[in-house]
């Protein structure tokens, strides 16, 4: 009994695990956490753009040059050298070989096309592949003129950096900043602006006055900044389509440090009055000014929040330099920064989640960036004197400008234009033509 | 440096007594002979300690096991607790006829498609400087066909892991001889369910969640094993090597992106994909680092995934969560 008992168990048992097995072994789902990765740039390829003519085959070329300087300067992306490229993409081709590109270790690649239409202008397409998935990741077509090949290929640039990153690029985008020469007793100082690779420069004022701290519009048709025009230093306003100047406001004193606000309808800035400087907003189609702060201390540098409900400036009232913070009508001033050493030139990140800012500790320049509370406080680079950061119009990489020191006699002590990742890496210099100080990075110019 | 910093501490002690000069070369000898003695003795217990280390790589790996330790625990209490949650009978009853259609599956193939997402609209933005209108690209019409398995690739890195190469046999059913706890397959369920859930609510179209999660035959699962904390970790490395993190991306530490993997028999990640389809489309950050974290099994430096033949039946089908906060 006993024994003939447990054959049935067993076989019940036997049954079970039979019929039970496989839908067990399906379901068992082995859950892993991944919380840790690496942080390389993505290898892609970049092959020039196929064309039929010698002028769609040079553009092609052209093209495919920018974007991968584009990409390859954000740090981001790691670029494969073309001599390694075993598939020689033609016009024929409809769809990669991803074989051969996964052979190369791509793991995105562009492909597309330059073909002159009827009426002369260039059509401009390309393709952007996710090699490991065999899929497209996305593609556009443009049409243009042949002389407009440089900014086609900036815009596709963001195209793939969105589409990789998720975020918005900043390559179709320029650069306005102070552009300086001569001795440092005889400084020239003009107003100039250039692509943000630093193709196209060009100067927007001819030296003969000293001009300072330019800051784009949102529209980035206009400038702000600070001309020595007739005697004392005034804010005044640049129209880059133009060339038209004017002087904003009628301001008893100096006025100094403006920037736009979000909505481009007014200026912020500081005016000097008997020894101390106070924040005015000042309404473009009114034009009328409205006081900010009344304090007996030096309040400047002051930056909108991109959402305009916010100003976060800097101020020595409370008796060192720091960042302070309030409403854009001048309530509720809090000070934020509470880190050794004295804090200036703070710019909200267009992005919304950063304030990055001027650091002077120990002897020591440092860019840093914090969070609008004040916590998260993270130097990103330190120096002799780096100083007047500026955000990429996503928020991901700041441009600031580097002086290095001069010897005894007053020589050297260059000054350059660098650009740096969030994250702090990716440091490099941006290329001028003369010295450079003071970037403004502009919005992306659609 | 626990030896160095006992000498100190004896000499001085030693020496306070002594307080008068006489005795201090006679004593002060005896004090240094017992010294040495002592100093010797400690090399001899020190010795011991300084041949272990020839072991130290396992301990790592058993440091880790006690960090992850508290999922194994759990494992044994579980043989009952399956039953009173009643809901898995269902589902086991129709688990046999699940078997031919391996569940998950057959509503991912359909996702991969989404690979359309050209918004011509930008382009036509774009082309304001130019009058003519951008035209969209009209896609070859990539097939949505997953991935494949890559074969030929060459590793960038050739296998920089000394991993012991698991021998991939044909102990598929194996699990059920190792006479494990049935609870400790039970444990593992039990523990995923509970992560299950949480990312649900983010992720309103996870049918084939949905699915799996309901039928947690766990009390019938009790072939054999789950994977050692070792097992678990050594593959938690491996794809950490493969994953490129979106770092700089805004609130990129709150980016979790889970991804339900079919794993071949080899170890080779036959289909990847995202399951929260539904953000996708609007999230273009998270679909950044979704895309990333897919990427994650295609770099040939996971393929294959190193992961015990054994015990196939555990691992062909993963969830592998991906969430930077370890790094950023």
């Amino acid at each position: 009994m006993k024994k003939s008992r447990l054959n049935f168990a067993g076989a019940v048992t036997a049954v079970l695990v039979i019929l039970l097995y496989p839908s067990a072994s399906v379901r068992a789902e082995l859950r892993i956490d991944i919380t840790s990765g690496k942080v390389e740039p993505m290898p892609i390829a970049i092959p020039a753009l196929p064309g039929a003519a010698a002028n769609e085959t040079q553009a092609g070329r052209d093209i495919a040059g920018v974007v991968s300087a584009d990409l390859e300067r954000s740090g981001l992306f790691r670029l494969l050298d073309p001599r390694s490229f075993i598939q020689n993409v033609s016009l024929s081709d409809a769809q990669p070989r991803f074989g051969d590109w996964r052979q190369i270790n791509a793991q995105a690649l562009v492909t597309g096309s330059v073909t002159t239409q009827g009426d002369g202008r260039l059509r401009v397409e390309f393709r952007l592949w996710d090699v490991f998935a065999e899929q497209q990741l996305t593609g556009f077509g443009y049409t243009t003129t042949q002389q407009n090949w440089r900014r086609i290929a900036h815009i596709i640039a963001d195209e793939i950096y969105k589409r990789i990153t998720g975020e918005e690029g900043y390559f179709d985008t320029r650069i306005v900043y102070v552009s300086e020469s001569g001795p440092p007793d005889k400084r020239v100082k003009r107003l100039a602006i250039m692509d943000q690779d630093g193709a196209n420069n060009r100067f927007l004022t001819d030296g003969r006055v000293l001009v300072l701290t330019p800051r784009f519009s949102p529209t980035a048709q206009e400038i702000t900044y600070l001309s020595y025009g007739n005697r004392a230093p005034r804010v005044y306003l640049f129209n880059i389509d133009t060339g038209q100047q004017e002087v904003i406001g009628d301001f008893p004193g100096m006025t100094f440090a403006p920037r736009f606000s979000p909505d481009g309808n007014r200026v912020i800035l500081s005016r000097a009055e008997n020894g101390v400087s106070n924040l005015f907003s000042f309404d473009l189609r009114t034009r009328r000014p409205t006081r900010l702060t009344d304090s007996q201390a030096i309040d400047t540098s002051p930056c909108f929040a991109p959402d305009g409900s916010k100003i976060v400036f800097n101020s020595d009232r409370g008796g060192s330099q720091q960042l302070y913070m309030m409403n854009s009508d001048g309530s509720d001033v809090k000070r934020i920064s509470f880190g050794s050493g004295k804090y200036g030139t703070p710019v909200w990140s267009p992005r919304g989640d950063l304030i990055a800012f001027t650091k002077i500790d120990g002897g020591s320049f440092f860019i840093g960036v914090m969070r609008p509370d004040g916590s998260g406080e993270r130097l990103l680079t330190r120096d002799f004197l780096v100083e007047g950061p500026t955000w990429a119009p996503n928020g991901r990489v700041l441009m600031y400008f580097r002086q290095s020191p001069s010897d005894s006699r007053g020589h050297g002590g260059s000054t350059r234009l660098f650009s740096i990742d969030l994250t702090g890496s990716n440091q490099r210099e941006v290329i001028t033509p003369q010295d450079a100080s003071d970037p403004a990075w502009s919005p992306l110019l659609r | 440096m626990s030896v160095a910093i006992a000498e100190p501490g004896l000499s001085g002690a030693a020496e306070v007594p002594d307080g008068s000069p006489s005795g201090i070369t006679s004593r002060g000898i005896a004090l240094s002979a017992a010294l040495h003695v002592v100093l010797v003795g400690l090399l001899i217990f020190g010795l011991p300690r300084l041949f272990d280390p020839p072991a130290p790589d396992e301990m790592p790996v058993a440091v880790e096991l006690v960090t992850i330790a508290p999922e194994t625990r759990a494992t044994r209490p579980n043989p009952n607790p399956p039953r009173p949650d009643a809901k898995p009978e269902v589902p086991e009853l129709e688990a046999p006829v699940a078997k031919p259609e391996p569940k998950p599956e057959p509503p991912l193939p359909p996702k991969p498609p989404e690979p359309k997402p050209e918004p011509p609209k930008p382009a036509e933005k774009i082309e304001a400087p130019n009058p003519a209108p951008p035209l969209p690209l009209k896609l070859p019409e990539p097939k949505p066909e997953p991935p494949k398995p890559v074969e030929n690739i060459e590793p960038p890195k050739p296998k920089e892991k000394p991993e012991p190469p698991r021998q991939m046999a044909k102990n598929e059913a194996k699990p059920q001889e190792k006479k494990y706890d049935p609870g400790q397959f039970a444990a593992l369920l039990k523990n995923l369910a509970p992560q299950q859930t949480a990312p649900s609510p983010d992720a309103p179209p996870q049918k084939p969640r949905v699915a799996s999660a309901k039928p947690s035959s766990q009390p019938t699962a009790p072939l054999g094993s789950q994977l050692t904390a070792s097992e678990v970790d050594l593959i938690r490395r491996q794809i950490s090597r493969c994953w490129n993190v979106p770092a700089g991306a805004r609130d990129a530490r709150d980016l979790v992106v889970e991804i339900r993997v079919v794993v071949d028999r080899d170890g080779t990640v036959e289909q990847a994909t995202i399951v929260d389809q539904a953000r996708l489309g609007g999230d273009p950050t998270f679909r950044a680092a979704a895309e990333s974290a897919r990427r994650a099994f295609f770099n040939p430096q996971c393929r294959p995934l190193h992961l015990p033949a054994e015990k196939y039946a555990i691992w062909k089908d993963l969830v592998v969560d991906f969430s930077p906060k370890d790094v950023l």
